[in-house]
């Protein structure tokens, strides 16, 4: 029984790259938020978006 | 039997179990949502059962796993997978029963294995591509979830710290609810897709497909909509120890959890994983608890359910072997499964009847629990 390494690496980076861009994004937009930076927090949570609907694009195209 | 009756016996059984695996489900998505009050359990369900729904037409990659590749189309019958099928529903009603989130993939599984072993022999079950596509991944996948969920809950709480406690709370509710969307989105791509190819299977082994077909539109559509039904009609019981049994939840780890469980499941499910839902779920929010609080996991609790996991497999592929080995013996037998099975259903759900959880009592526990939140916070 051979175990695909690379398959099961591919999905433990995925997971961790698309989690940590969507999760630390949307924590800059809310620390923005807080101090009342508008522009700062709309472009993180639009960053947040752009990540999601891109792993869509991925799993779908 | 005339081969199309039973051909529309598998199909129609395999949809009632798209529709349990549905109702088991609703938790995984919903459960950490409904703790934080983010959202109210029939808005929860009903956003569940749309993502659901458009989730099961992004992919097909986990279908194709199922219909071919884990067992051997030439040797097995639809009477066979019938009897699978019966297995895994049985299996999915006591658990959901006594509201053990186990996994409704792993007893399709295990059911289907069943039959297929004993009804058309060992050799029928390609047993590495089972090993490479369902073990493999049910072992690694809630693993991967949990550590990132407890990297990203760790990130997320350093980062938080100097942002005003008002504006972090509500953001963080709204992060959850997409991030509930993603895993119920998930969700579709990866468990709706476990229905589609069973319905292919049994389609290729009756010939009326060639073996290697994609899952045809209408398998699509029904397998969508019996899955998305539901989890409209949801599983109040199982989201009763998800959402707090397991360890207590606020808005910005539940939004860390569910969306490393999202990610998970899309990845697995673009490679052809098909994996376990509940699982992966289940070990975001323990991965969360971690890394908001060494001491926040009730590891007893999650024992317990770690030991429910490694039944599903064997205890779904003996009912599955009683039941695929009676179904394949002919139409009296494919009958006697059947009536056994409607049976055993209909007394579940008397049982289930005498003490109802209904969505009305989780409000309740959810608004305590807020309380509780303020008062710390």
């Amino acid at each position: 029984m051979k175990i695909n390494w690379m398959a099961l690496l591919t999905v433990f980076g995925a997971t961790l790259l698309t989690t940590l861009a969507v999760v630390v994004l949307f924590v800059i937009g809310i620390r923005a938020l807080s101090a009342d930076r508008k522009p700062v927090a709309y472009a993180s949570f639009g960053g947040c978006s752009a990540v999601v609907l891109f792993g869509l694009y991925l799993i779908v195209a | 039997m005339d081969p199309a009756l039973i051909v529309a016996v598998v199909i129609t059984t395999a949809l009632i179990f798209d529709f349990t695996n549905g109702f088991h489900d609703t938790a995984n998505a919903m459960a950490t949502s409904i703790a934080t009050g983010a959202l109210r359990p029939r808005t929860a369900v009903a956003l569940s059962a749309v993502l659901n729904l458009v989730g099961a037409f992004l992919s097909v990659e986990v279908a194709k796993t199922i219909s071919g590749g884990i067992v051997d189309d030439a040797k097995i019958t639809p009477a066979i997978i019938f009897g699978g099928l019966v297995g895994a529903i049985m299996w999915n009603l006591v658990t959901w029963y006594i509201g053990l989130p186990s996994s409704s993939s792993h007893a399709l599984f295990g059911g289907l294995i069943g039959a297929a072993w004993v009804a058309a022999g060992m050799d029928s079950i390609h047993f590495a591509k089972v090993f490479d596509k369902v073990v493999i991944p049910a072992v690694a996948a809630p693993l991967v979830a949990g550590i990132v969920a407890a990297i990203a809950t760790n990130v997320a709480y350093r980062l938080k710290r100097k942002t005003d406690p008002r504006v972090s709370h509500v953001g963080f509710k709204v992060g959850q609810v997409a991030s509930a969307s993603m895993v119920s989105l998930a969700h579709g791509t990866n468990d709706a897709q476990k229905t589609m190819g069973i319905i292919t299977l049994a389609l290729i082994t009756s010939g009326s497909l060639a073996p290697g077909s994609p899952p045809p539109t209408w398998v699509i559509v029904s397998a969508a909509l019996a899955i998305a039904l539901g989890t409209y009609l949801g599983g109040w019981r199982i989201t009763h120890t998800m959402g707090r049994g397991l360890t207590t939840i606020e808005p910005a780890q539940g939004f860390a959890a569910q969306t490393s469980t999202a990610a998970a499941i899309m990845a697995s499910s673009h490679l052809g994983f098909a994996l376990s839902t509940t699982h992966v779920a289940s070990g975001g929010i323990m991965g969360s608890g971690l890394g908001r609080d060494r001491r926040g996991v009730k590891w007893g609790m999650a024992g317990k359910m770690v030991l429910g996991w490694a039944f599903t497999l064997p205890a779904a592929g003996i009912v599955g072997a009683i039941a695929g080995k009676w179904a394949s013996s002919g139409t009296s037998g494919v009958i006697g499964v059947a009536v056994v099975g409607i049976a055993v259903s209909v007394g579940i759900w008397i049982a289930s009847r005498r003490e109802p959880v209904r969505p009305e009592h989780i409000v309740d526990e959810v608004a305590a629990q807020a309380e509780l939140h303020k008062v710390a916070a």
